[in-house]
C-alpha cells in the first residue's frame, strides 16, 4: 500500500480529517520516521515473548461492591452537549 | 495531572477548558499532607515532545531564554529552576519527560519504577510507559515527595503492591563498595563537552568509594524505535476518547458521529498529536502489526532481560541524561520530527523497561547545565537516591 493511501486508511480509522497539505506533509514525515522504526528489523526476536507491560501484572481484582461514583452534575460539567441530564451526541447515520 | 477545580489541559487545545472534578491520586496524597497546588505549568501536548515547543505558550529556559527547557515537562523544570519558593513539581515521564527537562534546566528529576506511583488522574499518553515523578531542587526533596506519592492504589490496577516507605532514609548513606556500570553505548554520539562533564562526575563517584566498571548493553540501539512504536500505538488508542462529546473542546453537532468526531479532532489536535495518532494507528493496522507493534514488544522484553542481567552484577548504571545541552529554539526549528525523536536516545531505554532513574546536575557547558543519569533495577529507587544524594553532597 502506498504511503498516502496507508495514511488515509489510518486517518479514517483514527477519525482524523486531514487536509491535502497535511496528508502530503505527514506522508513525507512518515517515510523518515518509518526508516527509524525499521531499525528493529535487525533484532533477532525469535525467542522473545512480547512485553505488553514492563513489569508483569496479573489478576488484579477488587471486591464486587458498589462504590460512590461521579455525580451526574460533575459528569456533565465539562460539556455543552447535554440535555435533560444526558450526554447528547451527533446522529449515528 | 487532574487537579480538582483547576483547569487541566495537558498542553492541548482539545482540553483547553477542561476542569476536572477530582484530584489525581498523587495530587490528593500531597494535599493530605498539607501541600497546596500553587499552579500548573506548560508542557508538550499530551507529553508529545522533547523540547516543550508543541504547546500553547512555549516556556523558555530560565538560564538562557533563547533555549528550550526540554520536554515534555519543560514548564515544571523551568519553574523549579527559576523560583526561590517553588521547591518541587509533579511531572510525568513516558520516554524521558522528567529527566530531559531536569538536565536542561539544572534541577533534579526523579522517575520511579513503572507502577510505583498511581496513574489515577493522569491524562495518559501511553499506559505501559507513563510514570508520575518529581522535579525538585534537591535529591532529598525528590525522595521526600516520592515517599508521599508512592504506594499502591486500588484506583489504578497497574499500580504495584508495594509498601509505602520513607525514601529519605537513603540520603546521607555512603556509597563505598556500590557497583556502578557505565554502558559504552550511552556515550556514542554524545557532545564532547557533555561527555567530559559526565565522565568527571563518574570519576567523582569512584573517588567517593563506588566501584566503577565499563559495561556493554548492545540492545540499546533498538530502544528508540521500540519505544516510539509502542508509545505511538498506545497514544493513538488513548487519544480516541477526545471527540468533543463528554468533555473537551467541541463544535456544534453537525453530521453523523464519524463526521463530527473527525472534525473536532482535526480542529483541536496539534500537528504532533495528529502525527503520533496517525503513525500509532498505522503500526497496528493489519499487514503492519506484526512487523512493527508486536516486534517492538518483543524487543522491549529483550531490553528488560538485558537490564535485569546487568543489575545482577551492578547496583546502578550511570550515563549522560541527554546527548546535548539545551538547544536554541532556532536550532529546534531546523530538526525534522525523526531528528527530534532521536534526541531521546539516552532516556527511552530505562523508560521502556520501567526502571527508576534520576537526573542530577553535574556540570556546565558554558552556562548551560549537564545532567548525570543514574538508573536502578525495578523498585531500587533507594540505590539511585543514595548515589545521587551522595554525589550532590560531595
Amino acid at each position: 500500500m502506498k504511503m498516502q493511501e496507508a495514511l488515509l486508511k489510518a486517518a479514517e480509522l483514527a477519525r482524523l480529517k486531514l487536509s491535502k497539505g497535511e496528508l502530503e506533509q505527514f506522508s513525507k514525515d512518515a517515510q523518515d520516521i518509518l526508516k527509524l522504526f525499521s531499525e528493529i528489523d535487525k533484532a533477532d526476536t525469535k525467542k522473545a515473548e512480547p512485553a505488553y507491560q514492563p513489569i508483569e501484572i496479573k489478576d488484579v481484582y477488587r471486591e464486587d461492591k458498589t462504590r460512590k461514583c461521579l455525580s451526574q452534575k460533575d459528569a456533565l460539567a465539562n460539556t455543552r452537549h447535554n440535555e435533560n441530564g444526558y450526554f447528547k451526541g451527533p446522529r449515528t447515520l | 495531572m487532574c487537579t480538582k477545580g483547576l483547569k487541566t489541559t495537558a498542553g492541548s487545545r482539545i482540553l483547553e477548558n477542561y476542569t476536572p472534578s477530582f484530584d489525581a491520586t498523587a495530587v490528593a496524597r500531597l494535599k493530605e499532607k498539607g501541600f497546596a497546588v500553587v499552579g500548573k505549568a506548560a508542557m508538550d501536548e499530551f507529553g508529545f515532545g522533547t523540547f516543550s515547543v508543541n504547546t500553547f505558550k512555549v516556556p523558555k529556559n530560565p538560564i538562557d531564554v533563547l533555549r528550550s527547557c526540554g520536554g515534555s515537562s519543560g514548564g515544571p523544570a523551568a519553574i523549579v529552576a527559576a523560583s526561590k519558593h517553588i521547591m518541587f513539581a509533579l511531572a510525568t515521564s513516558t520516554g524521558g519527560s522528567i529527566s530531559c527537562p531536569a538536565a536542561f534546566c539544572g534541577v533534579v528529576g526523579l522517575t520511579p519504577t513503572y507502577g510505583a506511583v498511581s496513574r489515577y488522574g493522569l491524562i495518559d499518553y501511553a499506559n505501559s510507559l507513563d510514570k508520575v515523578g518529581v522535579i525538585s531542587k534537591t535529591v532529598r526533596d525528590a525522595a521526600k515527595v516520592l515517599s508521599i506519592i508512592a504506594g499502591s492504589d486500588e484506583k489504578d490496577s497497574t499500580s504495584l503492591k508495594v509498601e509505602k516507605q520513607d525514601y529519605t532514609k537513603f540520603c546521607g548513606k555512603d556509597i563505598k563498595g556500590l557497583k556502578i556500570g557505565v554502558p559504552k553505548e550511552y556515550f556514542e554520539g554524545v557532545d564532547k563537552a557533555v561527555k567530559e562533564n559526565v565522565e568527571a562526575a563518574i570519576e567523582k563517584l569512584r573517588k567517593l568509594g563506588a566501584k566503577v566498571e565499563r559495561i556493554s548493553l548492545p540492545l540499546t540501539k533498538y530502544a528508540l524505535a521500540a519505544y516510539y512504536i509502542i508509545a505511538m500505538s498506545e497514544a493513538s488508542t488513548n487519544l480516541a476518547k477526545y471527540c468533543g462529546l463528554r468533555y473537551g473542546s467541541a463544535l456544534d453537532l453537525k453530521g453523523n458521529f464519524n463526521e463530527y468526531f473527525s472534525e473536532v479532532r482535526e480542529q483541536f489536535f496539534g500537528k504532533e498529536a495528529k502525527r503520533r495518532v496517525l503513525l500509532g494507528t498505522f503500526v497496528r493496522m493489519a499487514g503492519y502489526r506484526e512487523q512493527y507493534y508486536l516486534k517492538a514488544l518483543k524487543v522491549r522484553r529483550m531490553i528488560i532481560d538485558e537490564f535485569e542481567k546487568a543489575f545482577e552484577n551492578y547496583d546502578v548504571i550511570a550515563a549522560p541524561t541527554m546527548p546535548i545541552i539545551a538547544p536554541k529554539f532556532s536550532e529546534i526549528e531546523k530538526l525534522t520530527p525523526a531528528q527530534q525523536y532521536a534526541m531521546d536516545i539516552l532516556t527511552v531505554t530505562p523508560n521502556l523497561a520501567g526502571l527508576p532513574h534520576i537526573s542530577v546536575p553535574c556540570g556546565f557547558v558554558g552556562k548551560m547545565p549537564v545532567g548525570l543519569h543514574l538508573i536502578g533495577g525495578h523498585l531500587q529507587e533507594g540505590k539511585i537516591i543514595q548515589v545521587a544524594d551522595m554525589y550532590e553532597r560531595a
